[in-house]
C-alpha cells in the first residue's frame, strides 16, 4: 500500500492505492492517466526521447560506469529502474519514463556510459 | 439622470462582453476560458475592480482594448491584475492597451502589493505601428523598476510571442499551461525559412519546454483551472511588498510517518530523493516547489517552518548525483535573490559531491553561470541557515550557503563529508606516486587504494574537522534538526546587516 496525495484546486486529498495496482483520475472531463503521478517519488525522466512510434529512447543524463541495466525483453513500469551508473560518487539510477517492454540494450555491465549513446529504447505499451 | 444611468449600463455591458458572443463561443468550443473567467478563477469571489473598462481604440469597436485590468484580493491581500483579451483584436497590443497595464502597473508600485499578468496575445498590433513598440517598452520598463519591490507573476494562457515573450521573463515567476501557452522569439514558421529546421509550435515553445530545457517557465500546469489554483498558492508564501516580512500562518507539526533517517542511505554512494528530507523538516504539506522540472539535481522551494515562510534550497542526489551545472545555478541563484528581495528566510540542504565535470560545461561557461551561486548567497542579507546532510565536497561545499559566504548557522548532521574532494579523488592526487610504484611492480593498487580512502574518510571526510576549525556550528542528531533550525531562524527574526552603499553590483551572467 502506497499513500498518494491528490491536489485539486488547492485541496489536497489523501487516499491509498495497492501496490503494482494503475490509476486513472477524471476531473471535469480531463482524464490523467498515471502521468499525473510523474516526478514525485519516482525519480526523473527527463533523459527520454521520442520518435515517430511509440518509443522512448533512454539517453544517461551522466557519463560513467554501468554497474547495473535492464535485460532485453524486461516488461516494465514507469519509474522502474532501467540501468544504474557510477558518477560523481554516486550510483545513479535511471528510471523508465513510461510503461512498456526493454526492445534493445546498448550497454553491457561494466562499459562506460556516454551521453551520447542511449542506455536503452522502450516500446510504449 | 435615468438616461444617463442607462447609457452607463450599456456602454458597460458592452464592454463586459469582450469580442462578443461569437468569439467567446468559438474560445469556449476548444476549452479555453476568457480573460474574465480567467480574473474570476483566479481571485477571491467578488473582488474584482475594474479599471479602465472604457479604454477603446479611436473610432473602433474593441472593448477595453484587448485587455482586463483591476485591483482585487486573493487569500484576503491586495493584488493588481491584468489579464489579455484574445477575443478583442486578438488581445495584440496597441498603445492604450498597454498604457493600461502601465497604469496598473503603476498602481501595484503604489499600492505595495503583488500584481499578476495574465499574458494572451497574438503580439504587437501592426495598425499601430511603432506605438505598439513603445507600448512593449514602456511596460518592460516598469517590469524591471518594480522587479524586487513587489512580486511579479506571469501567467502565460495563450501565444506570447515575439518582444511580448521579454515581459514574462522580466519578472519573478512565470506559469505555463500545457498544450495552451506558447512563448518564443520567433515562431515555428520563420525558424523553418531562415534556419531550416521544422518543428510544431508545442516542441520549439510549449509549456514542457520552458519548464524543462528552458527554464523560463517556473511552474507548468495541467490545465487552466490548476495554473491559477498555483498561482494562488505561491502567493499564500509571499510578503505583499519588499517592505514586509511574510505572513506567519498557524504551526503545524512536521510529518509523523516519515524521518530524515529512514530516508537518508547509509551507504554514502546510494542515492535518495532529498525533497523527503525537505517534507521531514516542512510543517505538514506546506511544501511547494518552484522550478520542479527545471535542473532537478537541485530542488528550490517554499516552506513553512513554525507558520514562517522559508525558501529552501537543496542538491538532489537523485539526479546528477546532485552535482552542480551551469542550469543549476542559475535556477538557485535567482531563487536566493528572489528570497533575498522580499525577506524570506533561507534554508540550503546540502549535499554536493562537486560540480559536473565535462568539455560542454566549460565550454558553455560553466565557470560564470556557477559563480552566479556564490554572489547570490554572498549578497543576501536575509537570515541564512545551512545544514549538511552528506557530502560537502570543494567549491560545491563553499558556494552552497558555507559559513564562509554567508550562512548564519551551520548545522551538521553526524554524517556529513566536508573536505576538499572526494576520498578516492583524494587518494589519487595524494599517493600518485605510490599507486605508480605498485603499478611498476605489479601489486595490488585496489587494495591500497581503499585502504588510503577509508583512512582519508576517518581523518577528513567527517564534520568534525570542519568543527574543530569553527566552520560549522554543531553537529545535530538527525531528530532535532527542525527544532534547531527553526531555533535558529528565530534567534535571527532581527537580523541586520550594514553594507556599504552603492549603485548596485555586477551579477555574474
Amino acid at each position: 500500500m502506497k499513500q498518494i496525495e491528490i491536489e485539486i484546486d488547492g485541496i489536497i486529498y489523501k487516499t491509498f492505492v495497492r501496490d503494482n495496482e494503475e490509476i486513472s483520475l477524471t476531473v471535469e472531463e480531463t482524464h490523467y492517466d498515471d502521468e499525473f503521478m510523474d516526478d514525485h517519488g519516482y525519480g526523473f525522466n527527463d533523459a527520454h526521447r521520442r520518435n515517430q512510434r511509440d518509443e522512448y529512447e533512454v539517453f544517461p543524463p551522466i557519463a560513467g560506469k554501468v554497474i547495473d541495466i535492464i535485460p532485453v525483453g524486461t516488461k516494465i513500469k514507469k519509474g522502474d529502474v532501467l540501468a544504474t551508473i557510477e558518477a560523481m560518487k554516486m550510483y545513479n539510477r535511471i528510471f523508465s519514463p513510461v510503461k512498456g517492454i526493454v526492445k534493445e540494450v546498448h550497454y553491457s555491465v561494466g562499459d562506460n556510459a556516454v551521453r551520447s549513446t542511449s542506455l536503452v529504447i522502450i516500446e510504449k505499451k | 439622470m435615468k438616461e444617463k444611468i442607462t447609457e452607463l449600463e450599456s456602454r458597460r455591458e458592452r464592454a463586459l462582453m469582450c469580442g462578443g458572443e461569437t468569439a467567446i463561443d468559438k474560445r469556449h468550443a476548444k476549452g479555453l476560458l476568457t480573460a474574465r473567467e480567467r480574473i474570476d478563477i483566479l481571485v477571491d469571489a467578488g473582488t474584482f475592480r475594474e479599471t479602465d473598462m472604457f479604454v477603446h481604440k479611436d473610432g473602433d469597436d474593441a472593448p477595453g482594448d484587448g485587455v482586463v485590468c483591476g485591483v482585487a484580493k486573493i487569500g484576503g491581500k491586495n493584488v493588481c491584475v491584468f489579464a489579455q483579451d484574445f477575443t478583442v483584436l486578438g488581445g495584440s497590443l496597441g498603445l492604450r492597451h498597454a498604457r493600461k497595464i502601465t497604469k496598473i502597473q503603476d498602481l501595484a508600485a503604489k499600492m505595495r502589493c503583488p500584481i499578476i499578468g495574465i499574458n494572451d496575445s497574438g503580439g504587437a498590433r501592426i495598425q499601430d505601428g511603432v506605438d505598439s513598440l513603445c507600448g512593449y517598452g514602456e511596460i518592460f520598463y516598469r517590469n524591471t523598476l518594480l522587479s524586487g519591490l513587489v512580486p511579479q507573476i506571469s501567467v502565460v494562457m495563450g501565444p506570447c510571442a515575439g518582444g511580448a515573450a521579454y515581459s514574462p521573463a522580466l519578472t519573478d515567476f512565470v506559469f505555463m499551461v500545457d498544450g495552451i501557452s506558447k512563448m518564443f522569439l520567433t515562431g515555428p514558421t520563420v525558424v523553418e525559412t531562415v534556419m531550416g529546421e521544422t518543428i510544431s509550435q508545442e516542441d520549439l515553445g510549449g509549456a514542457r519546454v520552458h519548464a524543462e530545457k528552458a527554464g523560463t517557465a517556473h511552474f507548468f500546469a495541467k490545465n487552466e483551472k490548476d495554473c491559477l489554483a498555483q498561482v494562488r498558492r505561491l502567493l499564500d508564501y509571499l510578503p505583499q511588498s519588499a517592505d514586509v516580512k511574510p505572513e506567519t500562518k498557524k504551526s503545524v507539526d512536521s510529518p509523523k510517518n516519515i524521518s530524515i533517517e529512514s530516508i537518508l542511505p547509509s551507504d554514502g554512494k546510494e542515492p535518495y530523493d532529498v525533497r523527503g528530507i525537505v517534507k521531514c523538516l516542512a510543517d505538514e504539506d506546506s511544501f511547494f516547489e518552484v522550478h520542479e522540472l527545471f535542473a532537478p539535481n537541485i530542488v528550490c522551494g517554499f516552506i513553512r517552518m513554525d507558520g514562517a515562510t522559508v525558501g529552501v534550497v537543496a542538491n538532489q542526489p537523485n539526479y546528477l548525483a546532485g552535482a552542480l551545472d551551469a542550469d543549476a545555478a542559475d535556477k538557485a541563484s535567482r531563487f536566493i535573490r528572489f528570497c533575498d528581495a522580499f525577506n524570506i528566510p533561507l534554508l540550503t540542504l546540502m549535499d554536493v559531491p562537486g560540480c559536473l565535470p565535462g568539455v560542454e560545461g566549460e565550454h558553455s561557461g560553466a565557470v560564470r553561470h556557477g559563480a552566479k551561486l556564490f554572489y547570490a548567497y554572498a549578497e543576501a542579507t536575509i537570515p541564512m541557515v545551512t545544514v549538511v546532510l552528506r557530502k560537502a565536497y570543494g567549491g560545491g561545499y563553499v558556494s552552497l550557503g558555507s559559513r564562509h559566504i554567508g550562512a548564519d548557522y551551520v548545522f551538521c548532521l553526524p554524517t556529513a563529508e566536508i573536505a576538499v574532494m572526494g576520498p578516492e579523488s583524494a587518494v589519487s592526487v595524494l599517493y600518485h606516486k605510490e599507486i605508480k610504484a605498485i603499478v611498476e611492480n605489479g601489486g595490488d593498487v585496489e587494495v591500497f587504494k581503499k585502504e588510503k580512502a577509508e583512512e582519508y574518510r576517518r581523518e577528513y571526510a567527517n564534520p568534525y574537522e570542519a568543527g574543530a576549525k569553527g566552520y560549522i556550528d554543531d553537529v545535530v542528531k538527525p531528530q532535532d534538526v527542525r527544532g534547531r533550525v527553526i531555533d535558529a531562524f528565530a534567534s535571527l527574526s532581527g537580523k541586520a546587516v550594514d553594507r556599504p552603499n552603492k549603485k548596485h553590483g555586477l551579477t555574474p551572467t
